[in-house]
């Protein structure tokens, strides 16, 4: 929502919130409060017909009135119940949305860390249903607590202007449930809620592991065991419903009889003051109806706090999220003279003083093609990272044409830089959408791309060609054909600085010499940086950075490395060994 | 829906009965005010009221509280206990009926989904049915008690009101119609978002190199769009009808007071028989007003009874019989077998020799992993059979069947514990000095020495701290330390960490040695010592054979291997550039 670290919890960030749609919601509660009170007017008018029948002379054509007026009501009253329902619907729906989009934009600001950090099904759970709460507190608790509140107060103003004395005893019940109801949640009962929902989530966490090592367990033959553990959360979780169970119900048991006899205290002082003379027999009867109806609307009063608390610690995920700090983005615009890379004293640690790169310097002439290699963990990916501003350097700087990459705007820097990826990834969108990636390109430049790429043909095979969504029944990719389609898009982005992570699957046996030449198109007049996995793959590049434990460790040609570096040499002829395998 | 919770209820008979009885005697408590104020109206309105007795008819309502007390506390804890016990039973059927379930099963279905089966749809059920199951009674009892009362009354306005009841009823299913209808949209508009939200996440380095974060990214917004459309009309829709259901009640009560007041009037009936309609008629009603909003909840929970009934109806993968091989020998015997209507593999005949390695070669879809999984017994075949030492395995223990089968592919699951644990796992009482052998073996004490921790290192959920090739090697040690007689080897697991081939292979060759092996082949050079290659397309067999002699007969595995030696490996291409190139325009 906000960027500013202004935080606020619970009731009050809720209410903030609800605030983005605040016209609509104060519709929605006057038409709530109205309803209230439309709601009384039946009884009212009940009463008045009553109090007709005990006259000694009973006018029938005001009481055919009244039965129009009770219709009427009774007609508006639903109608305005709809109405309000929907408002606050409307608002809490729209007010969903856009916490989604702040949610999206925000992830898609933050820096890469963020999301190696926190594994995608919690991110989706804060998107998903902790904003989905948030509709009950608009939709459901704003509502019925102007309905709560106002319903009581209007009877009780109402009753008094019929009999004080009555009317103050209809309160009884309101008081003995205001002392009651709190010590229904104190004491030993938190200290039980407490246990309750630690043993919920044990079980839930033995169900989920139940479940997700079902598989390992059948194959190595140890599902007795897994099942114990499983059965016991179930087992514990039970108990202690039923510990709870026998703890809270009986003084929630009190509580409902209590409310279905709230009409004693009004019945006794009614009868007795009925017998005094004190009130008319009508009166006494407009109390017996009228003097404990508001007590239901309490009960919604009840659970709300409950929930409260549920929804607020969604809020509070939510906001921990769009709390965090995005990169910083610069508005100016750049031109570089030239697109050599630099890398000047480069440091960085994704977590403090744990370094990845280490004072890291080379230079990537303009158009020529230099290779980064190392055994894993060594640190080349992270170069590639950095270079298209995953992340920000620690220390040191970074940069295209003699301008430092910070200086740049996103969109400009990406602009820039194409980044092939190790791992492709395919969209739900058709294989047009895949190509094309949200760049404004003609049908033909993207076909064009395709073909270079090596999978127009493949594409013209599909039910629907270039409109066949990924992922719909029956269409399936191999790991090659995918990353060919992260080169179509390359190519159709045709920027001037390539990144490219070689994959595994580049390896495809079966597809080789198409990726070959997809690749030639690709690197075509490019800068190009290679993060190579298969030293066979960059023997002609006309730079080679050889990393280890975070440093750069040395660089030459293929045929110089050989002899200057003992690391290189060593990973040459492993690599010559492992191609000869045989099973 | 009465038949899932028949079949709920059924678990605990004895307890059902009793419950439906403290239901009943429960709602006779919470209906006796309005019958004891009826009989003070009555007296009231007589021509001689007896104060005495009213006063001790309040007296007896008084009293009436206090049983209550422990009549609401008894039935509530009862019926509790009651709908956590059938809940927590629930729980454990299923919990037994997945453990016999096909492994085939977890691969098709999401672990995520059948693990919410048994947290979120059994807890819908206690919440749902333990919520409204008091509300059934009282509403059930209610109307019937009171309508026979009133119909002794006056037999004409209990009509009048009863009449509403019909009138309610199209309204009712007309508003369930929608809501189940706009509500399977709304969830599945609910799931897209889940979903793209997800892929968002998952592709965002690709969609940040394409600048196409936040609004940019309009897929993942349309859906956002496409779920406040679908959640407003779940609202908007139904919303009326159930409006115009309390209408008629409402309208219902009414005309029954115009009636009343009408008899009244041509003195057909007398003033308390009518304010005994009055209050009686809203007891009748408002029960049902409950109801008919727990109507709507019920059908909700029908949706989760559903998908629990889904997974104790899934076929289990039962062995009547209890054999166990001699030997070996796996025999395929006219096997088919398809996932839906269309057969992946077809009639498949062929013998794999003890301690013999077959590899199986294809294009990606001819079934090459199909043959890997139905003899790890993922799936049953449609028709024919696979006979391990001449025993089909339909016939062996599942139990027992799993110890003859260790399978080496691409995906691994580690378990959130150290690396010797996972390691242990392939052979829960190996001594120390056997999982160590392992581990040196499959290459993995070589980095295992660099971490801190050591063996006793934690590898975090599913091994996200550790590489791929770092996984693969622990999954091979936990098989050497199994020591089972039959392998299934996808080939691919050997590249899938390039920096570390070397040590993969080599751990490979440990495992496979003297062991009956099946291998899925990508690179044909890699199996060309295979006692059997087998050549599939499109699920049949195409060729048979050893290297030597499928390459004489010059078929599919020529042309693949031609292909193959032609581009070993792909390389950067020395590309002659022009200096001189235009720069692009930014």
């Amino acid at each position: 929502m906000k960027t500013t670290r202004n935080k606020k919890n619970g009731i009050v960030r809720l209410l903030e919130i609800a605030g983005r749609r605040k016209a609509v919601l104060f519709a929605s509660g006057l038409l709530a409060m109205l309803q209230a009170l439309l709601s009384l007017v039946p009884y009212v008018l009940v009463f008045y017909i009553i109090r007709e029948l005990t006259n000694e002379t009973v006018d029938y054509s005001l009481a055919r009135t009244y039965i129009i007026y009770a219709i009427m009501a009774a007609v508006f009253s639903m109608a305005m119940f709809f109405l309000s329902g929907i408002l606050s619907h409307i608002a809490a729906y729209n007010i969903l949305f856009e916490l989604r989009r702040f949610v999206t934009d925000k992830v898609g600001k933050l820096p890469m860390g963020y999301l190696n950090n926190h594994s995608s099904g919690a991110l989706k759970k804060v998107l998903a249903d902790d904003v989905e709460r948030i509709e009950n507190f608009i939709a459901h608790q704003i509502p019925d607590f102007i309905k709560g509140v106002a319903l009581p107060v209007i009877t009780i103003a109402y009753l008094f202007s019929q009999d004080w004395r009555l009317a103050a005893i209809s309160f009884v019940p309101l008081l003995v449930l205001a002392i009651w109801l709190p010590l229904m949640y104190t004491g030993r009962k938190s200290i039980l809620i407490k246990q309750y929902h630690q043993s919920l989530e044990d079980m839930n966490a033995g169900i989920v592991e139940y479940v997700r090592a079902m598989p390992v367990m059948k194959i190595f033959a140890q599902s007795a065991e897994s099942f114990g553990k499983y059965g016991n959360t179930v087992k514990t979780f039970n108990s202690f419903v039923g510990e709870w169970i026998k703890s809270s119900t009986p003084a929630f048991a009190v509580f409902m009889s209590f409310t279905s006899n709230a009409v004693l205290p009004v019945l006794a002082l009614g009868l007795y003051l009925y017998f005094q003379g004190g009130v008319t027999l009508a009166t006494l009867l407009l109390f017996l109806i009228l003097g404990t109806g508001y007590i239901k609307p309490l009960f919604a009063l009840n659970n709300m706090g409950m929930q409260l608390s549920i929804i607020s610690r969604g809020v509070e995920q939510v906001d921990e999220l769009l709390y965090q700090e995005d990169l910083k983005e610069n508005n100016g615009t750049r031109h570089p003279a030239n697109y050599t890379i630099e890398f000047v004293d480069v440091s960085f640690a994704y977590q403090e003083h744990n370094w990845v790169l280490q004072d890291i310097n080379f230079e990537v002439k303009e158009k020529t093609i230099t290779a980064l290699v190392g055994p894993s963990g060594a640190g080349k990916s992270t170069v590639g990272q950095l270079l298209s501003r995953f992340w920000d350097v620690n220390k040191g700087s970074i940069r295209i044409g003699g301008i430092d990459i910070r200086k740049y705007n996103t969109k400009q820097l990406m602009q820039l830089v194409s980044f092939v990826f190790q791992d492709s990834f395919m969209f739900q969108q058709s294989m047009f959408e895949n190509i094309c990636m949200g760049m404004d390109k003609p049908r033909e430049e993207v076909e064009n791309a395709a073909k270079a790429a090596q999978i127009h043909d493949l594409i013209l095979g599909l039910p629907n060609q270039y409109d066949t969504l990924f992922g719909q029944s029956g269409v399936h990719l191999s790991g090659g054909e995918q990353q060919r389609f992260q080169l179509a898009r390359a190519i159709l982005k045709n920027a001037p600085i390539l990144i490219l992570d070689e994959a595994t699957s580049f390896a495809d046996p079966e597809n080789e010499w198409k990726i070959q030449q997809a690749f030639s198109e690709l690197i075509k007049d490019k800068t190009v940086l290679i993060i190579a996995h298969r030293l066979s793959t960059i023997t002609d590049a006309d730079q080679i950075l050889v990393f280890d434990r975070g440093g750069l460790k040395g660089t030459g040609k293929h045929h110089e490395l050989l002899e200057d570096s003992l690391l290189y040499r060593k990973m040459w002829n492993a690599h010559v060994r492992a191609k000869e395998f045989v099973i | 829906m009465i038949q899932h919770l028949k079949y709920i209820t059924a678990f605990n008979k004895k307890d059902t009965r009793k419950i439906i009885f403290w239901e009943i005697l429960h709602s006779i408590f919470i209906a006796a005010p309005s019958g004891i104020l009826l009989v003070i109206v009555w007296e009231l309105f007589s021509a001689y009221p007896n104060k005495n007795r009213i006063w001790s008819v309040v007296g007896l309502m008084a009293i009436m509280l206090l049983v209550q007390f422990f009549v609401a506390s008894k039935t509530m804890v009862k019926s509790n206990l009651w709908i956590y016990g059938l809940s927590n039973q629930l729980r454990i059927k299923l919990g037994n009926r997945i453990q016999k379930f096909s492994l085939g099963f977890f691969k098709r279905r999401d672990p995520g989904e059948i693990a919410s089966v048994m947290l979120q749809d059994v807890a819908n059920f206690e919440g749902i049915f333990g919520h409204s199951v008091g509300n059934l009674a009282s509403a059930a009892f209610g109307t019937v008690v009171l309508s026979a009362f009133l119909f002794v009354y006056d037999w004409r306005l209990a009509l009048c009101l009863l009449t509403a009841l019909p009138l309610v009823y199209p309204f009712l299913r007309l508003a369930n119609y929608f809501v189940s209808r706009l509500g399977k949209k709304q969830i599945a508009a609910r799931n897209t978002v889940g979903a793209k939200f997800l892929e968002y996440i998952q592709g965002m380095r690709h969609l940040k190199s394409y600048g196409l974060t936040g609004e940019r990214y309009k897929a993942l917004e349309d859906s956002f769009d496409e779920l406040r459309r679908r959640s407003i009309r779940l609202e908007a829709i139904p919303g009326p009808f159930i409006v115009t259901a309390g209408i008629v009640f409402e309208i219902g009560f009414i005309l029954m007071v115009a009636l009343g007041l009408y008899f009244l009037y041509h003195q057909s009936i007398s003033i308390p028989v009518l304010i005994t309609f009055l209050i009686m008629g809203y007891n009748l009603y408002n029960p049902l007003k409950v109801v008919m909003v727990d109507y709507l909840m019920l059908r909700y929970m029908d949706e989760s009874l559903k998908r629990i009934m889904a997974v104790m109806e899934e076929p289990t993968m039962e062995t009547e019989k209890n054999e166990m091989p001699e030997n070996y020998h796996i025999s395929f015997d006219g096997v088919s077998f398809g996932y839906q209507d269309k057969l992946t593999i077809q009639q498949l005949s062929f013998d794999i020799p003890e301690k013999s390695m077959l590899a199986l070669v294809g294009h990606s879809g001819s079934g090459k992993t199909t043959i890997a999984s139905l003899i790890a017994r993922f799936w049953d075949v449609n028709s024919g059979s696979i006979k391990i030492g001449g025993v089909d395995i339909r016939h062996i223990n599942q139990d027992k069947f799993y110890g003859l089968i260790s399978e080496v592919f691409q995906d691994v699951y580690l378990f959130d514990d150290t690396i010797y644990n996972n390691i242990k796992m392939g052979k829960p009482d190996a001594t120390e000095k056997e999982v160590i052998e392992a581990a040196d073996k499959a290459q993995v004490l070589d980095f295992a020495w660099e971490l801190p921790q050591g063996m006793s290192t934690l590898v975090g959920e599913g091994g996200n701290k550790l590489s791929g090739g770092q996984k693969q090697r622990i999954s091979i040690a936990r098989a050497l330390l199994k020591d089972a007689p039959i392998i299934l080897l996808d080939e691919a697991t050997a590249s899938l960490d390039p920096e570390n081939e070397l040590y993969i292979q080599q751990a490979i060759h440990e495992l496979v040695k003297s062991k009956t092996v099946v291998v899925i082949a990508h690179k044909l050079a890699t199996i060309q010592q295979a006692d059997q290659i087998l050549v599939l397309q499109e699920g049949r067999m195409a060729e048979l054979g050893t290297h030597e002699q499928l390459l004489k007969q010059a078929g599919i595995y020529r042309k693949m291997w031609d292909i193959q030696q032609k581009s070993s490996g792909w390389k950067l291409q020395e590309e002659k550039k022009e200096i001189s190139g235009h720069l692009n325009n930014l």
